[in-house]
């Protein structure tokens, strides 16, 4: 066991957790040809399915399959149902600031968060100044990245309010499950997941435009093929039954939104687009983008379609106006944020500044603007070149850094050739927001970072994911 | 000065197109150094123009067309009184706020910008302004056109550059510096553009407000210039945006007429 971390399944004990208990005993049962032959039938199955993801940046990888791990990551109902009243907090939160940064800027009034890191923002869209969006609903799906230290608390890394994605594999995780190991899946009292396309379906029905018939058309806007997260997009849309539609089969004609199918143009009420900003609309955005449709925007501004998230939400994401999320959901919600936050040293800040120069080695340095683990510095496992990169970076442009001290995130049992072995983790759950309340299914995607020590489980960066249990059983 | 401006721009396609749409910001403002007597937007093929107010502040048209359509004729023109105010612009509908005119684009202001903007100096932020307005009015030589411009720090390598492209130089160069500036679209009433847009640029000073520059003609923009749009960069003040469906070249032909009207203030007039 590594030390000083702490695991899930014993927390350094001799005794599993009692939650765990079951699995413990399972992987003491199992022969070791049994797990090489389920991790082997899992392979196998993800690439019959064709499960896979686009790594940018690399030539032989447009098509490759993120590592599953057969081994259950489990949570107790009791954790699950702090994590769950975190979430619906913050996000409550998250819509709110976003309703009053395009709106009436309340909170930049009060000197709660700097001016200047929304305007100075690239995601901050001047165009939605003034606007509100339907429902005030900014972010109606988002992605939180939560991690344990401990059993007592979870800490949020990040929010995710643009078009997070992941959700396909923590649903077809769980059919893997089912079909490989049937009756350690009958043994616990697993809570389903399966619900999620209904929910998603719920939540984007209930944020159409309020004058819409009964019965919105939504449809989801993907950029094609050659996207990373391509499958997903299918995949979601095949659970909706929602069409799944490219920029060229949107068309705008006064201020509404068609598409064209072969019994003629339909209109379209609520758009799921997995399309950035940047591109949604040609006339307004990138002149030269092809992914989204001319018209889009002041279709979505006279308020005749609903765009999933809202353009500009992206500005509640950024990860300095992460640091200030513990005064936000006190600033709208008059409460204590119930989810923690990382310590975070904001390199715009002098003092901050220094300390991170002086502690380099030590700390994560992430970018401001950055994604999926791009743009990062783990300290502890750079090499000398890389700390004097960042060290570079750092000076010329503080603003766009942040830094956190390199946490000691949990680990799960993970399951290789020749045995088992704790590995660290994350999970991304899928908060999603409607007119008519928040949903989210008990659960989401667990990211193992599989290399040993490492502590990046982004998927592009070499990260595997494992299925979410929570039980309807308290862990403690 | 008083003048009647007409502006037509016109747009051919090789083969008939199944739609486009249309995004005008060709309506000026009125602000102290402009009185706008009348103005009339108008395009053809008929169809709904849908007036809007962008996030900015400007008043902007979006319009659609079904095809299948050969062309698209755009008209803009009124009656304005223009008033020499010695660049600053003053009694504008301000949406946001300076910070967000500090931005920078993705890839940053570059480094030659960064140190030709650092390299000059002036006793006070407003004499500064002048005099990088002069630096950047001698480094790039003006040459006009209506494609779309090319980025900054391209240009400034270059040494040559239309209105646009000079125009966005100098607001790098000034966000650079941390001074607040911004994208200015506009028409020249003198003709001496050559093309029927020009484009400056406008940074903020305390105390006095937003100041225009106009780095392609060396001089504060007088009476001469009248103003239509300002955003954070040139796509977002562009006078005209269009994208349609179909495989057709677009031609476009813009063409512009001002003639001058007698020197005349509402009330010696009634």
């Amino acid at each position: 066991m590594s030390q000083g971390f702490f695991d899930e399944m014993t927390n350094g004990a001799a005794d599993p957790r009692a939650i765990y208990s079951g699995v413990a005993n399972w992987l003491r049962a199992a022969p070791p040809e049994i797990l090489d032959a389920r991790r082997d039938q899992a392979e196998l199955l993800f690439r019959k399915i064709g499960i896979t993801f686009a790594v940018y940046g690399e030539k032989d990888a447009a098509e490759r399959l993120i590592p599953f791990d057969i081994i259950p990551r489990l949570l107790g109902g009791d954790e699950w149902a702090r994590l769950e009243a975190g979430l619906i907090q913050r996000v409550k939160a998250l819509n709110m600031f976003l309703t009053d940064i395009y709106g009436r800027q309340e909170i930049l009034k009060a000197g709660i968060v700097p001016p200047d890191l929304i305007f100075r923002n690239e995601c901050y869209r001047p165009e939605m100044q003034g606007h509100r969006a339907p429902h005030d609903i900014w972010t109606h799906i988002a992605g939180i990245d939560i991690v344990r230290v401990d059993d007592e608390d979870f800490y949020v890394l990040e929010d995710n309010c643009r078009t997070p994605s992941g959700v396909s594999y923590m649903l077809e995780n769980r059919e893997m499950m089912m079909r490989l190991l049937p009756g350690l899946f009958a043994d616990h009292a697993v809570l389903p997941v399966d619900n999620y396309p209904d929910n998603l379906l719920a939540s984007l029905r209930s944020a159409a435009p309020p004058h819409c018939a009964d019965d919105p058309r939504i449809v989801i806007l993907t950029p094609g093929q050659f996207n990373s997260a391509y499958y997903e997009h299918s995949f979601l849309a095949d659970k909706l039954g929602v069409e799944l539609v490219e920029g060229r089969d949107l068309t705008v004609r006064d201020d509404i939104v068609y598409m064209k199918t072969t019994e003629g143009e339909k209109r379209v009420d609520v758009i799921y687009r997995r399309v950035d900003d940047d591109f949604i609309d040609p006339l307004v955005f990138r002149p030269d983008s092809v992914l989204g449709a001319a018209g889009l925007m002041g279709a979505y501004l006279a308020g005749n379609v609903t765009l999933a998230n809202a353009p500009g939400a992206g500005v509640a994401d950024d990860k300095a106006v992460y640091t200030y999320m513990p005064d936000i959901i006190r600033f709208y919600l008059g409460e204590e944020a119930k989810l923690k936050n990382v310590a975070t040293w904001r390199c715009r800040e002098q003092d901050a500044l220094k300390y991170v120069l002086e502690h380099l080695s030590e700390l994560v340095v992430k970018e401001v603007n950055g994604s999926g683990g791009y743009g990062m510095l783990v300290g502890p496992h750079a090499s000398k070149e890389q700390i004097e990169t960042f060290r570079q970076k750092l000076l010329s442009d503080p603003d766009g850094f942040i830094a956190q001290p390199t946490l000691s995130l949990s680990t799960c049992p993970t399951s290789f050739t020749g045995g088992v072995a704790p590995r660290h983790v994350d999970l991304r759950p899928f908060v999603l927001s409607g007119a008519d309340g928040v949903r989210i299914v008990p659960g989401g995607l667990t990211r193992v970072a599989l290399k040993e020590g490492s502590l990046v489980v982004n998927s592009s960066q070499g990260g595997g994911t494992k299925d979410t249990w929570v039980l309807a059983t308290n862990a403690k | 000065m008083r003048a009647r401006v007409t502006l037509q721009i016109e747009v051919a396609f090789s083969e008939p197109v199944r739609s486009a749409n249309t995004l005008l910001r060709l309506t000026p403002r009125p602000f102290d150094g402009l009185h706008v007597l009348d103005w009339f937007v108008g395009v053809e093929p008929v169809a709904t123009l849908r007036r809007i107010e962008d996030g900015y502040g400007n008043m902007s048209h979006s319009c659609s067309h079904a095809g299948p359509l050969e062309r698209i004729a755009i008209t803009a023109e009124g009656q304005v009184e223009t008033q020499d105010a010695a660049g600053v612009s003053r009694g504008l509908h301000e949406k946001q706020p300076l910070d967000l005119f500090l931005r920078h684009s993705h890839d940053g202001p570059g480094e030659e910008i960064t140190a030709f903007a650092k390299s000059v100096s002036g006793a006070d932020r407003l004499s500064r302004l002048h005099l990088l307005m002069g630096a950047l009015h001698d480094r790039i030589a003006f040459a006009p056109t209506d494609s779309a411009p090319r980025a900054a720090a391209a240009v400034f390598a270059e040494g040559k550059g239309c209105a646009r492209e000079i125009a966005q130089i100098f607001v790098t160069a000034a966000r650079s510096q941390n001074i607040p500036a911004r994208f200015v679209s506009g028409l020249l009433l003198d003709g001496a553009e050559g093309a029927a847009f020009h484009a400056w640029a406008e940074a903020h000073v305390d105390g006095i407000g937003w100041i225009a520059f106009d780095g392609a003609l060396g001089f504060c923009p007088r009476d001469v210039h009248l103003r239509l749009a300002h955003g954070v960069d040139y796509w977002s003040a562009a006078p005209w945006r269009q994208a349609f469906s179909g495989y057709a070249d677009q031609k476009v032909e813009t063409r512009l007429k001002v003639t001058a009207a007698r020197q005349a203030s509402w009330q010696t007039q009634q």
